[in-house]
């Protein structure tokens, strides 16, 4: 440091920027290779660096259009609310009363609020005490509404959703008692003096009006018009209409056994009709699940019934019996899926002419044998006993007596 | 070259002339010729190698643009910065990605030391730079400057701090990592500073296109970075210290030098002075970057194998050479008591439940503005792997990708990415982040996974947030203006906003139809370009919080996806 | 250093090795004119009334507001061949480039409306990050036949391609393929940086009289077409020819939708284009003007163009829209009475297979 390249400045920013003068004497030749080795080094990684330029997918940065193309979803589109006037009164607000038929709100009538729906679990709130016997007949929700006219009256709906057809015919009977039972199509029910009661496939429905008045009759009338006019939202399923409809039995002699019938484990949801007001003969009705369950079920019942029947006439689909110490005649039939047959009639002749009528109903009119596909769930046969009614089957096995069977 | 007359090898002359008669030996004896072999020294050729990686570092951090990356590994540098795999492999028990190529620098420093420091590390190469271009000294003042000093004994402390801190599961090290604090600085000072002056030169009525291509982020509005002016501010500052100690920030803070210092104990190349030559001129000292001693009982660890003392050696008594670490000459470890081990010990075990515990950025009370980047991992796992080096913020095409400041998620998320959907969206079809993440945080995706597509259809699209509405501040709501600019950009198909039309009469009595915005948040992904694009500037009407987004079960808003079910 | 011990606080302290240096004429003349120099220039400057040369006086304030200096656009229409050629052009058949060329053709071909050694700006609509089978930005493939024609055909000068999309510039330009389909044809990109815009001054216009412009790539461009296509959009129905203008404005344009019609009107009289190019094989039909559906897109079999953007936006939005032309968008009637074109086509437009 002895010698100075340029004269120093007397108040230096910067670094002179001076050449240095090497110090050491000598550089070795493995310095030299060291160094022309690291720049190689570095020659190849600049050049590995730049060569890794096309070294990506591109397809990661964007998107193959043909993954775009799955089906669109559809948003619900609210429309365009027009200017109303606030000063003047709703006029035209439709309130969505589903399940109920909309032509229910024609005439003035129009519902005082939303419809109301009630679950198993908060029944109780609407119809506290009383919700008991809905939860045993299978009960699965209830909707309810109230229809307000303009001079006052009004009409509460209620539309009790019973799950199975079977249901509701049992509750519909136990709730009838002996009061009349009318039809209008598919619809049963019958008239209460400020309304209707009745049931419609698995729905039980209420109508009770604020007074004894023809405001509310003729609204009455009019309710019970429109729901019979309903589409087969669960039409009674076939054995049903093989005695009410085939058979012409009026429906307080039909009824339904879910489990044990004729005191036998196997024999499930069979529907009988009594042949007469008095007496105990009875025309019987079941739809297995198949043909072959049917010709299952054909066979388990003949072997059950062999000690105290007499065979009187065997047969391949049809056999007759007679008791052993009664002497009624008995008879058991299977065709396609459903079986049926006759029990207790006293008179042989006419139990045979009866069950000839039973199987011409079931083998070729358009309400038996070949039910084919079901047309509704609830009248799907299951293996195990329905839902709704099992989930009762551990109060008693007595309360599973014949829902459809009148007391008095 | 004053006297390079001289010459050093004596038979120099001779061979010169034999060399002339073949052109191999004509280049064998350029290369042994006098000029060359200075030119070859181990000191000019790190110059170079400093100069190659710095351009390098430039290179990539220019590259780290959505039209430009190609396949190029922009984040290669943090990628092999050893102490970036070692603090997450301890935080995360794993090595993500690319991180094992940390291993090349580790065996790098067995070999030959601290080399990295000053061979390879960009942040280095600017130091000593910056420390030469304001070096006035001369003379003793040279050197007394480069003696050891007790305090550059602290970077190791620090290092343990930060590494007890990463094995308990805060990762802290990006803080003073020289490669992160260097990636984030050039992403959020310096690349802005340079497109604004780039900016004022076209302005000035250049437009040619090679401006263009020059700017960090070409073709864009003016990119801000919120709070960008303290890493500013702490990179000024810490290259500032340069003018008072030398290489400040490398002899005193660096965690990695710390790491580097502590291998380099077991390196087989170290200088080695021949006491026998030595005449104790200590000229050694002019230069000595590291601090480490040449003149004495050369330190190892703080050595950065810069060769300077080399060439400053009148004597030639200095080499690098593979010689053993007797401790009688040399002091291969860290000067770093057993005391300050404990006390540095004890500070680390003490800073993760401080850290933790601020409770800025957990579950318990997180707040809806910390919205990470689309593919990042759950927020507890994100700290345990972002190393704030914010080359996704670099990356970031639309500015949306900011430093988190302090309010966001206190010193724990600090100069992590969060976005701000106040400056800019997220852009719809971009994994830009996502692939320069050199660590996972942000995990490696593409555009069929964020928007859940294809093999992707059953997760559905990554959701970064959910919008919602300030109603009371809304144009059509709140003032029966017509707007609906939100609706307008919002980029899922169907859209997340839907309008409700409402025809109304205005306040001035004449009938408008209102397109009155609502939100669908099944279907929203957060991307916050309504936010952006909202004409309400301030406090936007439509604002996108971080409930809802899918990389947290525990922010999940929805129970179920109602555009999924059939 | 030391002093010398003062004998009371009267004597004054007084150094012994004190001199006295008299100051000469010389210098004390010389710092009076400094000294009055000084003062009196900057007194000048800040006293003088406000219209003498070099007053920097502001006694209101209001000469330190900062000057806008907005620009104008010059008219870049080219007048037809002759009065028979049609105003708008429909070009069937083939692939979109050679529709394009049958409508140009039949407007009486584009040498006569792009001279040799012209700057040419296309305006592509690039608005959105979509690729481009989704109907929402210009199809790449007529951007570069378009580009390819202007050069090669037309031998223009320079082709640029510019446009300010809402989405990242970058990417949109990227992803949208309009970026490699304009270099590939020879043309280049401008994208939108914060400084690219200057104030321009339309006049007539009601919203943007004075509002900030997508300026550097318009410096010496001498024909301007636009190149979009149709889309339906949330707010006003339908984005064809005009509205494709929008992507040209800067500053906080997201207010216009409060106006939307007056906007695009405006529009339509702040650009004369040259020629305007409506894209009619992919139209975005619903959940405009993002679309992002394939399913929203519908094929058609039309390339238009025009020298009347307004005639052959009314053809586009009741013949590819396929809308109720009683529903037409407002913007289209305003635009006619800002006198920008005539809404019936009817005799005006003629199609070729």
């Amino acid at each position: 440091m002895a010698k100075k390249v340029r004269p120093r400045r007397k108040n230096p920013v910067f670094n002179d920027f001076g050449r240095r003068k090497l110090l050491r004497k000598s550089i070795p030749t493995v310095e030299i290779g060291a160094s022309l080795a690291c720049l190689a080094f570095l020659v190849v990684a600049g050049g590995w660096t730049l060569s890794q330029r096309d070294n990506y997918d591109p397809g990661e940065r964007d998107l193959d259009i043909a993954l775009l193309d799955t089906e669109p979803k559809q948003l619900y589109t609210r429309p365009l609310a027009r200017w109303r006037d606030p000063s003047q009164p709703i006029a035209e607000t439709r309130l969505d009363i589903a399940p109920f038929p909309d032509e229910l709100v024609e005439g003035g009538w129009a519902p005082a609020s939303r419809v109301q729906t009630f679950t198993n679990d908060n029944l109780y709130e609407k119809i506290n005490g009383q919700a008991e016997q809905y939860v045993k007949f299978g009960f699965r929700e209830l909707s309810f509404l109230i229809l307000e006219e303009p001079s006052g009256e009004s009409v509460d709906l209620f539309l009790y959703d019973q799950a199975r057809f079977e249901n509701a015919l049992g509750l519909f009977a136990e709730q009838r008692g002996s009061k009349p039972l009318l039809t209008r199509g598919d619809l049963l029910y019958t008239p209460t003096g400020i309304g209707a009661i009745g049931m419609l496939g698995h729905h039980v429905f209420h109508l009770i009006g604020s007074g004894a008045n023809d405001v509310v009759m003729s609204k009455t009338e009019q309710v019970l018009d429109s729901l019979s006019g309903l589409a087969e939202a669960s039409p009674a399923p076939a054995p049903f209409k093989v005695l009410t409809q085939g058979l012409g039995l009026p429906l307080d002699r039909v009824h339904y056994t879910p489990i044990n019938a004729f005191q036998l484990g196997f024999a499930q949801r069979f529907w009988f009709g009594r042949t007469t007001d008095e007496g105990t003969s009875r025309v019987f009705v079941h739809w297995a699940e198949s043909d072959d369950a049917a010709s299952t079920m054909f066979q388990k019942l003949h072997d059950a019934q062999q000690g105290e029947l007499e065979l009187v006439t065997p047969g391949e689909s049809e056999r007759h019996y007679r008791h052993a110490f009664l002497g009624t005649h008995y008879a058991l039939g299977v065709a396609g899926p459903l079986v049926y047959g006759l029990e207790d009639h006293p008179d042989p002749d006419q139990a045979v002419t009866e069950v000839a009528r039973l199987k011409e109903i079931v083998t070729t009119s358009e309400l038996g044998v070949r039910p084919g596909v079901p047309s509704s769930p609830s009248v799907v046969p299951t293996p195990a006993p329905p839902a709704p009614v099992a989930s009762q089957s551990d109060e008693s096995e007595g309360d599973y007596g014949d829902y459809g069977e009148e007391e008095g | 070259m004053s006297n390079g007359d001289e010459p050093l090898l004596p038979l120099d002359a001779v061979k010169a002339a034999e060399a002339r008669a073949n052109p191999l030996r004509r280049l064998a004896g350029l290369l042994t010729s006098q000029r060359v072999r200075k030119l070859l020294r181990l000191t000019r050729v790190r110059i170079v190698s400093q100069a190659f990686f710095f351009s390098a570092f430039l290179f990539f951090c220019w590259a780290t643009w959505t039209t430009r990356m190609e396949g190029y590994p922009v984040s290669r540098i943090l990628e092999f910065d050893p102490l970036v795999m070692i603090s997450t492999m301890l935080s995360t028990g794993y090595v993500y990605r690319y991180l094992g190529w940390g291993l090349l620098v580790i065996a790098l420093t067995l070999l030959f030391g601290r080399v990295f420091c000053n061979w390879i590390c960009p942040y280095g190469t600017l130091h000593q730079f910056i420390g030469w271009v304001f070096d006035i000294y001369k003379g003793k003042q040279s050197f007394e400057r480069n003696r050891y000093r007790d305090l550059y004994h602290f970077k190791y402390g620090l290092l343990i701090v930060f590494l007890i801190m990463s094995w308990m599961g805060a990762l802290q090290i990006g803080l003073l990592d020289p490669i992160c604090l260097m990636y984030r600085s050039v992403a959020t000072v310096f690349a802005p500073a340079a497109d604004m002056a780039l900016s004022e030169v076209q302005n000035a009525g250049v437009h040619a296109a090679w401006l263009d291509n020059l700017k960090f982020a070409p073709g864009v509005p003016r990119r801000v970075f919120v709070g960008s002016f303290w890493i500013g501010v702490l990179i000024t500052a810490l290259v500032g210290a340069n003018v008072v100690i030398p290489r400040f920030f490398c002899r005193v803070l660096c965690p990695l030098g710390a790491l580097l210092g502590a291998i380099s104990r077991f390196s087989l190349f170290r200088i080695n002075r021949d006491v026998h030559a030595c005449t104790d001129c200590n000229l050694c000292l002019t230069r000595c970057e590291g601090a480490a001693d040449p003149q004495g009982a050369v330190r190892v660890s703080e050595c950065f194998s810069c060769m300077n003392c080399i060439d400053d050696c009148p004597e030639d008594a200095l080499s690098f050479s593979m010689v053993g670490l007797d401790t009688k000459q040399v002091k291969p470890a860290p000067e770093l008591g057993r005391r300050r081990l404990v006390f540095s010990g004890i500070l680390g075990v003490l800073a993760y439940p401080f850290i933790k515990n601020h409770g800025t950025n957990t579950d318990e009370n997180f707040k809806g503005a910390l919205m990470r980047p689309p593919g990042s991992v759950e927020e507890h796992e994100f700290l345990e792997k972002c190393i704030k080096c914010d080359q996704c913020i670099n990356a970031c095409p639309t500015n949306v990708l900011q430093p988190a400041t302090w309010e966001e998620g206190g010193l724990e998320s600090l100069w992590t990415p969060v976005m701000n959907f106040d400056i800019a969206h997220c852009q719809l079809k971009c994994n830009a982040c996502s692939e320069v993440c050199p660590t996972g945080a942000i995990k490696k995706i593409t555009v069929e996974e964020k928007m859940g597509r294809g093999e992707f259809e059953e997760a559905g699209p990554i959701v970064l947030g959910t919008a919602f509405f300030d109603r009371g501040r809304c144009l059509p709501h709140a003032m029966e203006i017509p707007c609906v600019v939100c609706e307008e950009v919002c980029p899922t198909s169907p859209k997340a906003i839907q309008t409700e039309d409402v025809e109304v009469k205005d306040a001035f009595g004449k009938l408008v139809v209102l397109n009155k915005p609502y939100m669908v948040p099944d279907l929203c992904i957060g991307c916050g370009l309504c936010q952006a694009e909202c004409p309400v500037k301030d406090e936007r009407a439509v604002y996108v919080t971080a409930v809802g987004e899918s990389r947290s079960r525990d922010r999940r808003l929805l129970l179920k996806d109602r555009s999924r079910e059939s | 250093m030391s002093r010398e011990p003062t004998d009371g606080p009267d004597k004054p302290i007084q150094h012994p090795e004190y001199e006295k240096s008299p100051m000469d004429r010389r210098t004390f003349l010389r710092r009076i004119a400094s000294a009055t120099g000084l003062v009196g220039t900057t007194g000048y400057l800040s006293l003088a009334p406000e219209d003498w040369p070099f007053s920097l006086k502001d006694r209101t304030g209001l000469r330190s507001i900062p000057k806008i200096r907005p620009f104008r656009l010059t008219d870049f229409q080219v007048a037809k061949p002759s009065p028979s050629h049609p105003d708008v052009a429909v070009g069937r058949g083939g692939s979109p480039t050679e529709m394009l060329r049958k409508a140009l053709d039949t407007l009486g071909g584009l040498q006569h409306y792009v001279k040799p050694g012209d700057i040419v700006l296309v305006k592509p609509n690039a608005a959105f990050d979509r690729a481009p089978a989704l109907g929402a930005t210009t199809q790449p493939e007529l951007l570069e036949g378009l580009v390819r024609m202007l050069l090669v055909d037309c031998r223009a000068q320079e082709v640029r391609v510019a446009d300010n999309p809402i989405e990242s510039p970058p990417d949109c330009f990227e992803k949208t393929g309009i970026r490699r389909a304009a270099e590939k044809g020879g043309g280049r990109v401008y994208l939108p940086d914060s400084n690219a815009f200057k104030v321009l001054n339309t006049p007539g216009a009601k919203l943007i009289e004075n509002w900030p412009f997508f300026h550097r790539p318009f410096l010496n461009v001498d024909k301007v077409i636009g190149l979009t296509l149709v889309k339906d959009h949330n707010l006003c129905h339908a984005s064809m020819g005009i509205k494709n203008w929008y992507g040209l404005l800067g500053g906080v344009r997201n207010q216009f939708h409060q106006d939307i019609n007056e906007i695009i009107s405006d529009l339509a009289i702040m650009m004369k284009p040259t020629l305007t190019v409506l894209d009619g094989t992919r139209i975005l039909m619903r959940n405009g003007p993002t679309g992002g559906d394939p399913s929203d897109v519908a094929p058609g079999d039309a390339v238009l163009a025009a020298v009347d953007p307004v005639a052959q936006d009314c053809w586009a939005f009741e013949h590819l829209l396929r809308r109720d032309p009683n529903d037409q968008p407002e913007y289209l009637a305003m635009a006619e009475e800002k006198g920008s074109g005539q809404r019936d086509w009817r005799g005006r437009l003629q199609e070729v297979t």
